[in-house]
């Protein structure tokens, strides 16, 4: 029973992760939207990686890249 | 079996922790020249859209490489040509624009410009020792070119000695030369090697474009082999990374 609990919250914590790449990479396209400046185009493209390797389930390089993509839309600015 | 899943629990939460990959491989020297270039040209306001992309691609190559320990380099490779297409379309962008601003007519004649004459470093031509593997060579050693650490991009200091030496050479139309590139003693050798040809062959094409016929320039690079200086200390190692004209 508690090798089960224990698989299941295994999995429940990377389905969470995942999930939360999910949603972060939404907020970060919605701060971005409409701006066509470097910093808005780095966060497009690396949310763009992020998600790739969200795909390929390497979750750790996934969040790696979605923090850098967050610094550089936090950085673009109002248009 | 209980410990297992413990340890298996704990590797799957530090997994998250994930770092960047750093940009400063050898792999990736070319496409960092190219994204400096871009962005030497502006391209952070004229291109944003293309140097963001080169840069996501050397960031997302530089993961590859790191995750493949220098195997199966493909994918990093096909990241590495698209970062590049991007890094000099970007670059382009921005030069053709500038020449479209420059060639639009002013309103007002501009005041002439006031030009403050600054002693700038001549090319001199001066003999090099025997041990440095070419004899009896003149040299034309070009001070002031330099290189910043890794890179193999010219800064527009170096463009303004060049320019003296691209006098030189339409003087004396009968010499040959080759560009000789030399790098300080840090790193491996063999990438010195390589990003002294790289800085070689930067010189040799900024030559050609100036209207030196390609037949009479050839670039090589040594890399750390001929040292003028001391490796210890910076002073000598700025002085290391260098690049002579040598007159054949």
């Amino acid at each position: 029973m508690k090798k089960i609990l224990l698989l299941v919250a295994i999995f429940s914590s990377a389905n969470m992760a995942w999930a939360d790449i999910e949603s972060r990479a939404n907020a970060v396209h919605v701060s971005v939207e409409g701006k066509h400046n470097y910093h808005a185009a780095m966060a497009r493209e690396l949310v763009s990686i992020a998600e790739e390797e969200k795909g390929q389930h390497e979750v750790s390089v996934a969040n790696a890249f979605m923090a850098e993509a967050e610094k550089h839309a936090s950085m673009a600015g109002d248009k | 079996m209980k410990k297992t899943f413990i340890i298996l629990a704990c590797a799957s939460l530090s997994a998250c922790a994930g770092h960047l990959p750093t940009t400063d491989k050898g792999e990736l020297s070319e496409l960092r020249s190219a994204i400096q270039d871009a962005k030497d040209a502006g391209a952070e306001k004229c291109a944003p859209e293309a140097l963001a992309k080169a840069e996501a691609k050397q960031l997302y190559a530089a993961h590859e490489i790191d995750e493949h320990g220098g195997y199966n380099m493909s994918e990093a490779d096909e990241l590495i040509a698209s970062g590049l297409k991007a890094a000099k379309a970007a670059k382009e962008k921005c030069t053709a624009s500038q020449a479209v601003a420059q060639a639009k007519p002013q309103k007002k004649p501009a005041p002439a410009p006031v030009v403050k004459t600054k002693p700038v470093p001549v090319a001199t031509p001066v003999i090099v020792k025997p041990s440095r593997g070419y004899t009896d060579s003149e040299v034309i050693d070009l001070k002031g070119i330099n290189f910043d650490s890794n890179k193999a991009t010219l800064t527009a200091s170096s463009q303004e000695t060049l320019n003296h030496a691209v006098s030189v050479l339409k003087e004396r139309q009968d010499i040959k030369v080759e560009v000789a590139a030399h790098t300080d003693s840090g790193g491996k050798a063999s990438y010195n090697e390589y990003l002294s040809g790289l800085r070689a062959n930067t010189v040799k094409d900024y030559l050609i474009s100036h209207g030196i016929d390609a037949s009479r320039v050839t670039a090589k690079g040594y890399g750390e082999a001929y040292p003028i200086a001391d490796n210890k200390t910076r002073a000598g190692k700025a002085k290391n990374r260098r690049v002579e004209l040598i007159v054949k």
